[in-house]
């Protein structure tokens, strides 16, 4: 795409355009897919970013709005609002511009800003950029109000000063790209399923969601976490509570925060949610395999300690957990992400 | 470490003994100090353990069943075909004792199996596997299988190399291709993952134009041909109401024959959108049914299970 600027490129601009260029080309590998599920996808990294800030400690509400067309969003938090100063690294751009069109650009990556963080360590915002039609973040700092526009990936306007402004916070909207997915048209239930998980996992948070296609808007806040998560999953799922009473877990040793609930049902099959740093671990992981041994071998332990031997039958790790609804949440922190080198 | 882009799984294997360290004596002390709970619980296990036992037994009856020679204890209305290569054998499970008429003499007898199911196969979405093979059709499709169910599975030992659900293409036919698709996704998930279960096609329209016949898969297919063909002939359109309505060389040309038929290749493309799916659609909470039908009508296409 030949411009008027084209002399000002220098390597690092060229580099950064092939970084992007390789999202567009292969967007499956940043996303997951083109499917419905990639498409959702942009939503939750943008989402991931605000529950960042919240994590930090500097946003307590987040906003997300799908618009009037039902594809395109804006998404708005109360934290810090990305910097738009120059970038230390990138001369003439603004913090704002190289996280949003640098591949493995942010905070994230190499600051002490976030302590815990679920965002693909940047890799998320310039990859919804790359992937929208039109992207408009509007940044709220240092006393004004600040506007730049993308499209595709490439900015198309200066970052510019708008008007002053009280408060501080991050508003993205953006359109999903129609040259890159199928379909472009959001569902309601995944994302009102989606965030409500989220106001589960992050006690405190306060999320609204603003469906303008159907007139509705919903509020999500659970001060109770995951406590009040397993009790309305018992009831969505109309699982029969063995007990009613649950058990409940937490530590948090600065590097290392767990959380778990549990309760048996009379349900068939065994159940479990886990999360790490807030994001859904849909195959579980290193996390849940922990808390399934150590109920195998609690019960056991148990059994073998009041001498509870039933006739005619063997006990199997299967039968221990049979019915068993749980949630499990890690928050990692960064030093633990990157003590290892990516496995695969 | 999470493994992928988009984060499906942690991967830190210093995490499980932390966890497990943390959690397992809350456990235990939670339970000493909740004497009823820990009775609760515990009555549930042995309660589990017992039905696990009762389901185990069930099976293994039906495998006894099935001793040395294998081909003679095979089910009665199954049409085997007469290659015992399962390499190059293929199943079609068809709709009913007319389109299975239809089919055994379309087929080529050599390696097309056919076996006719009756009515409705039984929802085993909510069934353990003891209680599904109670069911006669679910034993006859095991038996026919010959892979043996529940922990015994041996994907080694599928009689065929291709499993084809071949059902009519009207509403009654979806359920039951929705119902299979249960079965097969809940009690032998190892045959999807390993890409032996196909959905085949067969056409809803015939378009006569002079001599030629041609047949149509869907409405847009139709249009295409009917744009394809000269204006000013003459054109005949006939729609298929089900399989039974072709008769055997239709049914072999557009369907059955490996050389002109569509098969769908069914596969799991998120193993938990498709897990919930599947209880919504078949699980026994007829509301959370209700719901799903009305409103996600248009996303249902979508999921590629």
């Amino acid at each position: 795409m030949a411009t008027a600027t084209q002399s000002e490129y220098n390597a690092s601009d060229i580099e950064v355009l092939e970084g992007l260029e390789a999202v567009r080309r292969r967007p499956s590998m940043y996303i997951g897919g083109v499917d419905n599920r990639g498409l959702h996808h942009l939503l939750w990294e943008v989402v991931d970013n605000c529950v960042d800030e919240f994590l930090a400690g500097h946003a307590d509400t987040i906003k997300v709005v799908l618009h009037k067309d039902g594809t395109s969003l804006t998404i708005s938090d109360n934290g810090r609002g990305i910097p738009v100063d120059k970038h230390p690294k990138f001369k003439k751009k603004s913090a704002l511009e190289v996280i949003l069109t640098t591949l493995h650009a942010g905070g994230k990556f190499s600051d002490k800003s976030y302590a815990r963080s679920g965002g693909l360590h940047g890799v998320g915002s310039s990859v919804v950029n790359a992937l929208s039609e039109e992207l408009v973040a509007t940044i709220h700092r240092d006393g004004f109000e600040w506007i730049q526009r993308y499209k595709r990936g490439r900015p198309t306007t200066q970052l510019k000063k708008v008007k002053p402004f009280k408060g501080h916070g991050t508003v993205i909207f953006f359109r999903p790209d129609t040259e890159i997915f199928r379909r472009t048209s959001y569902s309601h239930d995944t994302i009102r399923q989606h965030l409500e998980d989220i106001s589960f996992i992050h006690a405190g948070l306060s999320i609204r969601f603003v469906d303008e296609p159907r007139g509705e808007t919903h509020e999500f806040h659970q001060p109770e976490g995951i406590k009040a998560y397993l009790n309305k999953l018992t009831e969505d799922e109309k699982k029969k509570p063995v007990h009613e009473s649950i058990f409940t877990a937490e530590k948090d040793d600065g590097k290392l925060k767990t959380e778990i609930v549990l309760r048996w049902t009379e349900s068939t099959d065994e159940q479990f949610r886990s999360y790490v740093n807030g994001i859904r671990t849909h195959t579980g992981g290193t996390h849940l395999n922990g808390v399934r041994s150590a109920i195998v071998k609690a019960i056991k332990n148990y059994m073998e300690v009041h001498s509870i031997k039933p006739k005619g039958v063997s006990i199997s790790a299967e039968d221990i957990r049979e019915g068993i609804l749980g949630i499990v949440s890690l928050f990692l922190s960064d030093q633990c992400f990157r003590g290892r080198p990516r496995k695969n | 470490m999470f493994q992928g882009q988009t984060k499906e799984k942690l991967n830190n294997p210093e995490i499980t003994s932390q966890v497990e360290g943390f959690v397992r004596p809350l456990i235990e002390n939670w339970l000493n100090q909740n004497a009823t709970i820990a009775d609760a619980i515990l009555g549930r296990i042995i309660l589990s353990a017992r039905a696990r036992q009762a389901s185990r037994d069930a099976i293994s009856q039906v495998k006894r069943k099935t001793p040395g020679s294998r081909k003679n204890n095979l089910p009665g209305k199954l049409l085997d075909c007469r290659s015992n290569n399962a390499a190059e054998s293929e199943l079609f499970i068809v709709e009913g004792d007319s389109a299975g008429g239809t089919a055994a003499s379309g087929r080529n007898s050599r390696i097309q199996a056919i076996l006719p199911l009756r009515g409705k196969i039984l929802n085993t979405e909510s069934l353990n596997i003891g209680k599904a093979m109670q069911n006669q059709e679910i034993q006859d499709l095991v038996e026919t299988l010959g892979t043996g169910i529940g922990p015994d599975f041996d994907i080694h030992k599928l009689r065929y190399e291709r499993i084809i659900l071949l059902m009519d293409a009207d509403s009654d036919g979806y359920h039951i291709s929705t119902l299979m698709l249960a079965f097969f996704f809940r009690h032998m998930p190892e045959l999807i993952r390993q890409g032996k279960l196909y959905i085949g096609q067969p056409p809803l329209y015939r378009i006569t134009s002079g001599s030629k016949n041609l047949y149509a898969l869907d409405d847009l297919h139709k249009e295409e041909i009917l744009a394809s063909l000269p204006a000013n002939r003459k054109v005949e359109i006939g729609r298929f109401k089900g399989l039974g309505e072709m008769n055997a060389s239709q049914l072999k040309e557009t369907t059955l024959d490996p050389k002109n038929r569509v098969l769908l290749k069914v596969g799991i493309e998120n193993q938990v959108e498709a897990d919930e799916t599947f209880h919504q659609l078949l699980g026994k909470d007829a509301s959370e049914r209700y719901r799903i039908i009305m409103s996600e009508a248009a996303l249902a296409d979508d999921l590629d299970v």
